[in-house]
C-alpha cells in the first residue's frame, strides 16, 4: 500500500511550492526565461512547467492527470510535446521551462504521441459510455475525440479486457474503478486537501487499483469534490446517478447557504427539478471546492416542505389554508398587538432582501423589536461596528498568514472550504497554528493551548512558546468561531481577543480579528441592524411573534406571553412550524433570488433554480404582502426597487462579489468591557465527522446527510480506521 | 457537328445569362437589406436624439438652427415606411371601408351565432365599439393593421370558421381573466 502520510505530503508539497515560491518571487528577479512555443517567443517565471506556459499563449494541453490544485503527478502521459534536441516526447506537466526551449505541441510526432497514449487509455477503459454518469462531461470522451484514433489494436477476444472490482466508500460517491485511468487525482486530493490518507494505490502496471485497501467510509467533509476531479466516471455522484445528462439540464450560478463561507455554487435543474450542485471556482472564497452539505443536502428540499399557508382553527389544529385568509389572520393580529409586544426573529438561512423588508415591515408598526436567532454578544459597540462581526482580512489572507490562533472554533465543520485553505497554507507554507478549543482533527498539526479562555489570558500575557510565534509574526491572524463568543463570557472572550489582535497588529490595514460565522445570514443581518441573540424577547411577554426561517429551537411557548400568537414563516415544517398559529410558505435557497452577506461581509447574489413548491412564495414578497393587507403598504413592488432600498440602508449590500472592508476595530477596542474574568468553556460543538453534516433545517431534514452521519459513526467502530482524536495528537 | 455547337454555346450563354441574373438579384438583395438596416438604425438614432433634444436641450446644440434641425428630425421619425395606406387620409377610408362592410354583415352574425340575448341594435353598437374604442391610434400601420385583422376577423365569420366561443370571446372577452395587475392580486394568483 502506498500511502502519503501527512509528514510525506506536506515534504512532497514543499518541494512543488518551492518552484511556485520561485516562479512568484520571479517578477522581482529581473532573469526571465525565454521560451518558444509553436514558434511565439514567450518571457515565462522560471519554475513554470511547460504547460503552464503553454496555458500562457492559450495552447491548452490535453492532460489527465495534472490539476491546477493538485500536485504534480506526472502519470497519465497525454500531456506529451516535442521538445526539440529531446529524442523522446516531454511530459509537459512536470518538465519545468528552460531557457531557449523550443516546444512544438502540434507536430505529428506529438499527435502520434497522444494517439499512442489514448490508445493505450482506451484498451484499459470500458466501452459504457451511454450508461456511465460522466458521459458529455468526461474528459476521456473529449479527448479521445480530438487526439484518439479512429481505432484501436485490442483485440479483446483473445487480450481480454481490463475489470476492477467497485468499491464502497460510503453513501455520496459512487466508485465504478473499471472506468478508471489511474490519473491518480482522487489520490493526492484526498491526500494533500481532504487530509484523508487511507486512500492510496495498490498493485502495479495493469493490476494497479485505487482505494482503501480495506472496505473504508471515506471520511472527509470534502469527499465529494473527488467526482468533479474525476476526469472520467470512475467517480460519481450516488444521488445524481442516472439522472440526467450535461446537454439536457440548466445551469444557475448561485451561493451556498450551509456555512458562512458563502461558497458559489452551481445549480444544475432540469424540468423544475433541482438535480444536483457543484462547486463554482471562487479564487476569493471557496477556490474549486464544495463541502459535502453543500452538495448533497438538496434532496431535503422535496421533503418536510410546507406547501400551503396553515391556520390554527378553532379546534386548535393547523388547517390548509388560503393565501387570503392567512394574510389577513396575520395581519389582523399584527394591527392589534401594541408595538412593544411585537417581536420578529429570523433564522440564519434567511437573504438580506427579506430581512430587510420584515425590518421595514416592523419599523412601519413601530417595533424594533427584530432579532436574529442566532446569539452574538452586544457588547464592544456591538453590530453597530463592523469588525466587531466580520471575518476582516478576509479568507484568502488565510494563505499570507504566518501564525494563526483558532479559538472555540472547528472550521473543518463549519466552514470547510475555509478549512482547507488553512491546510493548504500549512502544507505549502511555514504557518503556526494553535488552537484554544477542542483538541481534535484539523487536517493539520497545530499547538493545543487549552480548552478554556484562560488560554487567551496566558497569550495576553506572553506566557508560552505559542505567545512568542504569534508577537513575532509578520502576519498573525485570529480566528475565533461565533460560538465561543455567545453566552455568559463571550463578551469578555470578544474583549481579550480584540485586545490581543490590537497588540498583534503590525500594519494598519490587518485587523488580525477575524470571527466565523456560523450561518449565511448571519453577517447580513447584523449589517442591516437586526439585534443579535433572542435574549430581548424574554424581556416582556410578547404577544406577536414572526418568525422567519427560525428552526433551531432557541424560542418557545413557555417564552411568551400565553396568549402569544406565533406566525412562521419558513420553507420546512419543523420546530419552527411547530409552534406557530399561521404557517406562511416560502422559499428555500434555490428557489428564490437572494442577497447573502458571507462571513468577510461579501455581498453575494443567488438565483433561482427552480420556483417554490405549491403555493409556496419568495419570502420578502410575503412580507411585502402582509404590509399591503395590514394597511402600511412597503414601497417596493420588485426586487429592484427592494434593492434600491437596500442600497440606501447599507450600499455595500448591492455591490456584489466585492470585500467590504470593516474599520473602527480600534474604537471597538474602547468599547470592550475587559472587566470580568470569569474562564469560560471552548469547545465547539462541532468536533468530529459525524458532528458535521446535520446542522441546519435543510441537512436536518436530508435522508441522504443522516445516512452518509451514520455511515461516519459506523466508520468510528470500524477497526482499520484510524481514530479520529489521535490521528491528530499521534502526528503532532 | 457545328450544329451541336451552336447548341452547346446556346446552353452555355443561357447558363452564362442564367448566373448573371442570379448575381445581380443577389445584389439587389443585398443592396435592399443594407438600405433597410441602414435605415433602421438611423432612424433608432435620430429617435434617440429626437426624444432627448425635446426633452432637454443638448448644450451643444443651443443655437435655434441646429435646434430646428433636431425638430425637423424629430418630425421626419414619423413618417415611416407604409404597410398599405401611404397617408392619414387613406389609412381613415380603409377603416370607414372595412366599417361599412362589418355593419352590413351584421344581422347575419347577429342571427348566425345565435347573439340574440341582445337585440340588433344593441349588437350594432357593440360591433362599433369595437372601433371607436381604437379611435386614438394615429399610427397608419397599426391602424392597417387591424383593418387587416379585422377583415380576416370577417372572413372567418362568413365561411364560420368561428363558434360562438370565439366571437364571445373576441367581441366581449367573456371568457378571459383579466391580468392581475397591483402587487397583492399579481401575489394571490401566484404570478408574483
Amino acid at each position: 500500500m502506498h500511502r502519503v502520510g501527512g509528514q510525506v505530503a506536506r515534504a512532497a508539497a514543499r518541494a512543488t511550492q518551492q518552484q511556485r515560491t520561485m516562479a512568484a518571487a520571479a517578477p522581482a528577479a529581473p532573469k526571465k526565461v525565454e521560451v518558444f512555443i509553436d514558434g511565439k517567443k514567450l518571457l515565462c517565471d522560471p519554475g513554470m512547467t511547460i504547460l503552464q506556459a503553454c496555458l500562457l499563449v492559450g495552447v491548452e494541453i490535453p492532460r489527465f492527470c495534472y490539476h491546477d490544485r493538485l500536485s504534480i503527478a506526472g502519470n497519465c502521459r497525454m500531456c506529451l510535446v516535442e521538445v526539440e534536441k529531446s529524442i523522446k516526447p516531454v511530459a509537459s506537466c512536470a518538465m519545468p521551462v528552460m531557457n531557449g526551449m523550443k516546444v512544438k505541441t502540434d507536430s505529428d510526432f506529438v499527435k502520434k504521441a497522444r494517439e499512442g497514449v489514448m490508445e493505450f487509455l482506451l484498451t484499459n477503459h470500458p466501452l459504457d459510455c451511454p450508461i456511465c454518469d460522466q458521459g458529455g462531461e468526461c474528459d476521456l470522451q473529449d479527448q479521445a475525440m480530438t487526439h484518439g484514433s479512429d481505432r484501436g489494436r485490442l483485440q479483446s477476444r483473445y487480450d481480454g479486457k481490463r475489470a476492477v472490482e467497485d468499491k464502497n466508500i460510503g453513501p455520496l460517491v459512487k466508485t465504478v474503478m473499471t472506468r478508471c485511468i489511474q490519473c491518480t487525482r482522487c489520490v493526492r486530493f484526498a491526500n494533500e486537501v481532504a487530509d484523508f490518507p487511507d486512500f492510496g494505490t495498490t498493485g502495479r502496471g495493469s493490476d494497479m487499483q485505487i482505494g482503501t485497501y480495506v472496505e473504508k467510509f471515506f471520511a472527509s467533509e470534502l469527499s465529494g469534490n473527488i467526482i468533479d476531479i474525476c476526469p472520467v466516471g470512475a467517480l460519481t455522484n450516488k444521488q445524481y446517478a442516472f439522472t440526467a445528462r450535461p446537454w439536457e439540464t440548466r445551469k444557475t450560478e448561485s451561493v451556498d447557504v450551509m456555512d458562512a463561507a458563502g461558497s458559489n455554487i452551481v445549480l444544475t435543474h432540469r424540468t423544475g427539478e433541482l438535480l444536483r450542485v457543484i462547486p463554482k471556482i471562487n479564487d476569493d472564497i471557496n477556490e474549486e471546492w464544495i463541502g459535502d452539505q453543500s452538495r448533497f443536502a438538496i434532496d431535503a428540499l422535496k421533503v418536510q416542505r410546507l406547501l400551503t399557508p396553515f391556520v390554527r382553527g378553532a379546534d386548535g389544529q393547523l388547517k390548509p389554508a388560503s393565501w387570503e385568509e392567512a394574510l389577513f389572520t396575520v395581519a389582523a393580529k399584527m394591527r392589534e398587538t401594541p408595538a412593544e409586544l411585537k417581536a420578529a426573529v429570523v433564522g440564519g438561512l434567511t437573504d438580506v432582501e427579506t430581512m430587510v423588508a420584515l425590518k421595514d415591515l416592523f419599523n412601519r408598526f413601530n417595533s424594533e423589536n427584530v432579532m436574529t436567532e442566532e446569539e452574538y454578544p452586544e457588547t464592544s459597540g456591538g453590530a453597530d461596528l463592523r469588525s466587531n462581526y466580520t471575518f476582516n482580512d478576509t479568507i484568502s489572507a488565510v494563505e499570507s498568514s504566518d501564525a494563526l490562533l483558532l479559538v472555540g472554533t472547528n472550521p473543518r465543520f463549519e466552514a470547510p472550504t475555509i478549512n482547507a485553505r488553512i491546510r493548504k497554507t500549512f502544507l505549502y507554507s511555514d504557518i503556526q497554528i494553535g488552537v484554544i478549543g477542542a483538541q481534535t482533527n484539523l487536517t493539520y498539526e497545530y499547538d493545543y493551548l487549552g480548552s478554556t479562555s484562560k488560554a487567551i489570558d496566558d497569550l495576553l500575557a506572553g506566557k508560552g512558546d505559542f505567545a512568542k510565534t504569534l508577537s513575532n509574526a509578520k502576519n498573525p491572524m485570529i480566528i475565533v468561531g461565533a460560538e465561543a463568543l455567545q453566552g455568559e463570557g463571550g463578551a469578555a472572550v470578544l474583549a481579550k481577543l480584540q485586545q490581543l489582535s490590537t497588540k498583534l497588529s503590525k500594519d494598519k490595514n490587518s485587523k488580525v480579528l477575524n470571527v466565523l460565522q456560523r450561518w449565511a445570514g448571519m453577517t447580513g443581518a447584523l449589517d442591516i441592524g437586526y439585534k443579535a441573540g433572542t435574549a430581548s424577547l424574554r424581556k416582556k411577554p410578547i404577544k406577536f411573534l414572526y418568525l422567519v426561517g427560525a428552526d433551531e429551537g432557541k424560542i418557545s411557548r413557555s417564552n411568551l406571553d400565553p396568549q402569544a400568537f406565533v406566525v412562521y414563516q419558513g420553507h420546512h415544517g419543523e420546530k419552527g412550524a411547530e409552534l406557530a398559529d399561521v404557517i406562511l410558505p416560502g422559499a428555500a435557497y434555490t428557489e428564490k433570488e437572494g442577497t447573502y452577506v458571507n462571513t468577510e461581509g461579501r455581498s453575494q447574489r443567488g438565483y433561482p433554480a427552480v420556483s417554490p413548491p405549491g403555493e409556496a412564495r419568495t419570502d420578502w414578497k410575503i412580507v411585502r404582502a402582509v404590509s399591503e393587507v395590514a394597511g402600511k403598504t412597503l414601497p417596493y413592488n420588485e426586487i429592484k426597487e427592494l434593492r434600491a432600498r437596500m442600497s440606501e440602508i447599507a450600499p455595500h449590500l448591492v455591490r456584489y462579489r466585492d470585500f467590504e472592508p470593516s474599520s473602527f476595530s480600534k474604537q471597538a477596542l474602547e468599547l470592550a468591557q475587559t472587566g470580568s474574568s470569569s474562564e469560560k468553556e471552548l469547545v465547539p460543538k462541532q468536533r468530529d465527522l459525524p458532528d458535521y453534516y446535520q446542522t441546519n433545517v435543510i441537512s436536518r431534514n436530508s435522508q441522504l446527510m443522516a445516512a452518509t452521519k451514520r455511515a461516519a459513526l459506523d466508520a468510528r467502530e470500524n477497526p482499520y480506521m484510524e481514530p479520529a482524536v489521535t490521528q491528530a495528537a499521534a502526528r503532532a | 457537328m457545328s450544329a451541336s455547337g451552336v447548341v452547346q454555346r446556346q446552353l452555355k450563354d443561357d447558363w452564362d445569362n442564367r448566373e448573371y441574373e442570379q448575381i445581380i438579384s443577389d445584389n439587389i438583395k443585398n443592396i435592399a437589406n443594407f438600405l433597410s438596416s441602414f435605415e433602421l438604425s438611423c432612424r433608432s438614432k435620430l429617435a434617440v436624439f429626437g426624444s432627448s433634444s425635446n426633452q432637454r436641450r443638448h448644450p451643444f446644440l443651443n443655437m435655434s438652427s441646429t435646434a430646428k434641425i433636431a425638430k425637423t428630425t424629430a418630425n421626419a421619425v414619423r413618417t415611416v415606411a407604409p404597410v398599405k395606406s401611404t397617408n392619414h387620409k387613406d389609412a381613415r377610408l380603409a377603416v370607414l371601408q372595412v366599417y361599412k362592410e362589418f355593419q352590413r354583415l351584421t344581422p347575419k352574425f347577429w342571427w348566425d351565432f345565435g347573439l340574440q340575448d341582445m337585440p340588433l341594435g344593441v349588437f350594432r353598437a357593440v360591433i362599433k365599439k369595437q372601433f371607436t374604442k381604437n379611435a386614438q391610434l394615429t399610427d397608419v400601420r397599426v391602424i392597417d393593421r387591424l383593418v387587416g385583422e379585422t377583415h380576416q376577423h370577417m372572413y372567418s365569420i362568413r365561411y364560420a370558421f368561428y363558434n360562438p366561443d370565439h366571437v364571445r370571446n373576441y367581441l366581449f372577452a367573456e371568457n378571459i381573466e383579466a391580468k392581475p395587475k397591483d402587487f397583492l392580486s399579481k401575489f394571490l394568483n401566484g404570478k408574483e
